[in-house]
């Protein structure tokens, strides 16, 4: 592989891995695996919105009371800026006040885990794409006609 | 539709007992077809691939759930 090939190939899959924290799949239809994208995009943000829906956005991310799972749902780019966007516009109460906008044990730590998770396995996408190769167009018209016969 | 969104996102569900133990279902299927997808090396492979490995995992969860209640029904 010439000089310049390989530094468009780093320069894409750096996009695309900036893609796939941005919004994540978006970085797989970027180098060109659509399908795996769109199956990516679909499956992380129902994980991370099912998550939403359990302890509601008030609860689910909580940046001071548990750090870590912070930085894992980070991980999701543009969902986690939503979630704390809406948070935001809910006031804070003291902690013994009840809220109807706060979830309690069990429920705040099954949102963070499937949030946490969701972000996660987007760490393990922006890796993916980083490291696979762009589909050659030899392997799309495989995919298109079926494998060759050769004749006999 | 706004209503409906406030309902969905802004109020937490009132969950507890079973419900917690299957809810990890879901969670284990999200992780199966994400590893999967990426680990695959056609796209069609890929629902089979992520069903033998969610009920690999569900079910390696239970055991080990089961076996740590076991051993502390013993020990307590």
């Amino acid at each position: 592989m010439d000089p310049t090939t390989s530094k468009t190939n780093a320069a894409t899959a750096s996009t695309a891995a900036l893609l796939s924290w941005v919004l994540p799949g978006a970085g797989h239809i970027y180098a060109g695996h659509k399908a795996r994208g769109i199956i990516i995009l679909a499956v992380i943000a129902v994980t991370f919105w099912g998550g939403v829906a359990i302890g509601g956005v008030k609860t689910t991310i909580q940046p001071k009371e548990r750090r870590a799972w912070f930085m894992a749902q980070m991980c999701t780019g543009a969902h986690a800026f939503a979630v704390l966007s809406l948070a935001n516009r809910i006031p804070n109460k003291e902690r013994w006040e009840y809220s109807e906008y706060v979830a309690y044990a069990p429920v705040d730590d099954i949102a963070v885990v499937y949030t946490g998770v969701a972000g996660l396995l987007n760490l393990l996408v922006i890796l993916d794409v980083l490291g696979r190769p762009a589909p050659s167009p030899q392997t799309a018209d495989a995919k298109r006609t079926g494998p060759r016969r050769e004749k006999t | 539709m706004t209503d409906w969104l406030s309902t969905i996102f802004l109020h937490p569900l009132e969950i507890g007992g079973w419900q917690c133990g299957v809810l990890l279902w879901p969670l284990c299927l999200a992780v199966s077809i994400i590893y999967k997808t990426t680990k695959c090396g056609t796209v069609r492979e890929i629902p089979l691939a992520s069903l033998i490995l969610w009920v690999t995992i569900v079910v390696g969860m239970y055991a080990v759930g089961a076996a740590l209640l076991i051993i502390y029904r013993i020990a307590t």
